[in-house]
């Protein structure tokens, strides 16, 4: 059943690649894009380092 | 996005019907019209950013224009790579120079020389206002797509969800399609929207960049 299901009526070779490519295309671009992001937003912060640490107290120490 | 994208393959590869001409073949439609429909859905917020970044120069337009393209160039490789694993079974043949498949491709090299004009073109302004020509002109070859296979003879099917009479293709297959269709839409505005950040967040650095530059 399992063997049917992966044949599909023997247009399987069409079928599952099909789905592979697609899925890893989409995956692939999301990650890509996501981590683009990611790398620039903590380039900014390094640039920035006065604005991603948290405030302090006036004697020097965290609250 | 991920929910769309399980409950939409379950149906397409398990929950749907094989197609009494078409067999099993027909499950590679839940990914290649999903593929189809967003190229050209990309290229056309493309062709409208663009003359709103030209008519009304507004800073996000192009900005949404540039981050969309990469997407849409995804789509259409997509759509034309499913559409072949499609025709071989069922036509015969990998590809064929018929209206629809050609203007498809022209659709593929348009994307492509609009991302290559972005990034050909060091002053950005300049690159904005080429690339949104291009988009502009190009565009005629989106109703050349869509009408393609009525205005000539050709291999690839009508239309048979987006008609005036609507649609004939029947529910237990029309249901996975809207479904598959949803999730690509899903992932569509998501990437879009990492994308669009970025890029934002790419000028705010290359400011930041000038300043401490100019600091020291």
């Amino acid at each position: 059943m399992v063997a049917e299901f992966f044949n599909m009526g023997g247009y399987g070779v069409y079928i599952w690649p099909g789905y592979a490519v697609v899925l890893a295309v989409l995956i692939v671009l999301g990650i890509q894009s996501r981590k683009w992001l990611l790398r620039l937003e903590k380039a900014v912060e390094d640039l920035n380092p006065e604005i991603s640490e948290p405030p302090q107290t006036s004697e020097g120490t965290r609250p | 996005m991920a929910v769309a994208f399980l409950i939409g393959l379950y149906l397409a590869l398990v929950g749907s019907p094989a197609d009494f001409k078409q067999g099993q073949s027909v499950r590679l439609m839940y990914v290649h019209v999903p593929s189809a429909w967003m190229a050209l859905l990309t290229y056309t917020l493309i062709a409208v950013a663009s003359a709103v970044s030209i008519i009304w120069r507004h800073p996000l337009a192009d900005l949404a224009a540039k981050s969309a393209a990469p997407l849409g160039l995804a789509f259409t490789g997509l759509a034309l790579m499913t559409g072949s694993l499609w025709g071989k079974p069922m036509w015969g043949a990998w590809w064929v120079w018929d209206a629809r498949l050609t203007s498809v491709l022209v659709l593929f090299f348009l994307y492509l020389g609009y991302m290559a004009i972005w990034q050909a073109v060091e002053d950005q302004n300049k690159a904005s206002k080429a690339a949104a020509i291009l988009a502009l002109v190009g565009f005629i070859n989106i109703p050349i797509i869509k009408f393609s296979v009525e205005w000539w003879s050709s291999l690839h099917q009508p239309a048979s969800v987006l008609r005036l009479d609507g649609p004939s293709i029947d529910g237990s297959m029309l249901v996975p399609l809207l479904v598959m269709t949803l999730a690509f839409k899903a992932y569509f505005i998501t990437i879009l929207l990492w994308r669009m950040k970025a890029e934002l967040v790419a000028r705010k650095l290359q400011v930041l960049r000038l300043k401490k530059a100019q600091g020291a």
